[in-house]
């Protein structure tokens, strides 16, 4: 049986990243967001959350589409149904790695 | 930066996006409160024609401020969202309607209490929104159990228009509030160093 912080190497790290956390949590609180948004809740450089995005795409977490309103291009971006399955398991990980080292004693048996 | 509140506050946000542009509703609530107050005949009738155009102006600036400055966001398709914003009016107006059907004159304001009781509750049940329904839920209980109209009744704030005037303020309390939390999370910040990219 492994301690809580053997665990912590098991968790997806894709999603962990901070800024990559936040621009799930959000995407999976809505249908879509556009790339202002995304940029104005992160507050990363364009590059940045574009770099951020571009990992997240290429894994299936996110689908990016862009589009135009008249003349003015909109990037918008949902998270995938196997991006929200993947969240919800690193959430229910995070929480019982929590939980576990809450109990965890470094000595012996986990605390009751 | 992403800490558990932080996310919390992030879910909330994106989730009533719409909601919290507080800036977009506040003529709208303006222009209700002026035709209450016409309806009351505080003001003349030709204020609230002169005010529709200065108001819907002033919607349509806030709208495009909003998309320009904090990006859109479709909201998750769901239908419970907004009937939770429903329940304290339909409450009020069923309140108000069954005191008028039982020509009763209390003195105090049920529809005041009923209002005052859903913003408590929505200070309990939301809590990001939890400062300003307090700041408007405590306020509308007290004024509602203090018998203005005399001990006979009736209570001022159960004549309709009152009410609803009341319930503008409140919902404007709560549009600035929203404003700000808005404001708070999506602030500018110094672009962040891309880490794990």
């Amino acid at each position: 049986m492994t301690g809580p912080f053997e665990e912590l190497a098991g968790l997806d790290k894709l999603i962990h990243e901070p800024a990559r956390l936040a621009i799930t949590t959000a995407l999976n609180s809505c249908a879509e967001a556009d790339f202002l948004f995304l940029q104005r809740l992160t507050g990363l450089s364009k590059g940045n959350l574009s770099a951020h995005l571009s990992k997240l795409e290429a894994a299936g977490i996110v689908a990016i589409d862009k589009r135009f309103r008249g003349k003015r291009p909109e990037t918008w971006i949902r998270l995938t149904g196997e991006g929200a399955r993947a969240l919800a398991a690193h959430w229910e990980r995070l929480g019982a790695l929590r939980e576990r080292a809450n109990t965890w004693s470094p000595d012996g048996p986990p605390r009751e | 930066m992403t800490d558990h509140a932080e996310l919390a506050r992030i879910r909330f946000v994106t989730t009533h996006f719409e909601y919290l542009q507080g800036l977009a509703a506040l003529p709208v609530l303006a222009w209700i409160a002026l035709a209450m107050a016409w309806a009351s005949d505080w003001i003349g009738g030709w204020l609230v024609l002169a005010a529709i155009p200065p108001l819907a102006a002033a919607a349509v600036a806030a709208i495009v401020h909003y998309r320009r400055a904090y990006g859109q966001v479709r909201p998750p398709r769901t239908g419970t969202r907004d009937a939770v914003f429903l329940w304290p009016v339909l409450a009020t107006v069923v309140a108000a309607a069954a005191v008028d059907i039982a020509g009763l004159t209390w003195p105090v304001s049920v529809e005041g209490i009923v209002l005052s009781g859903a913003a408590l509750a929505g200070a309990v049940l939301v809590r990001p929104l939890t400062p300003a329904l307090l700041l408007v839920g405590v306020p509308w209980l007290v004024v509602s159990l203090i018998p203005l109209g005399g001990s006979a009744g009736p209570h001022p704030l159960s004549t309709t228009e009152v009410w609803i005037l009341a319930f503008c303020a409140g919902s404007a309390v709560l549009q600035v509030w929203g404003h700000l939390l808005l404001r708070r999370t999506l602030r500018p910040r110094p672009a962040r160093r891309a880490s794990g990219t």
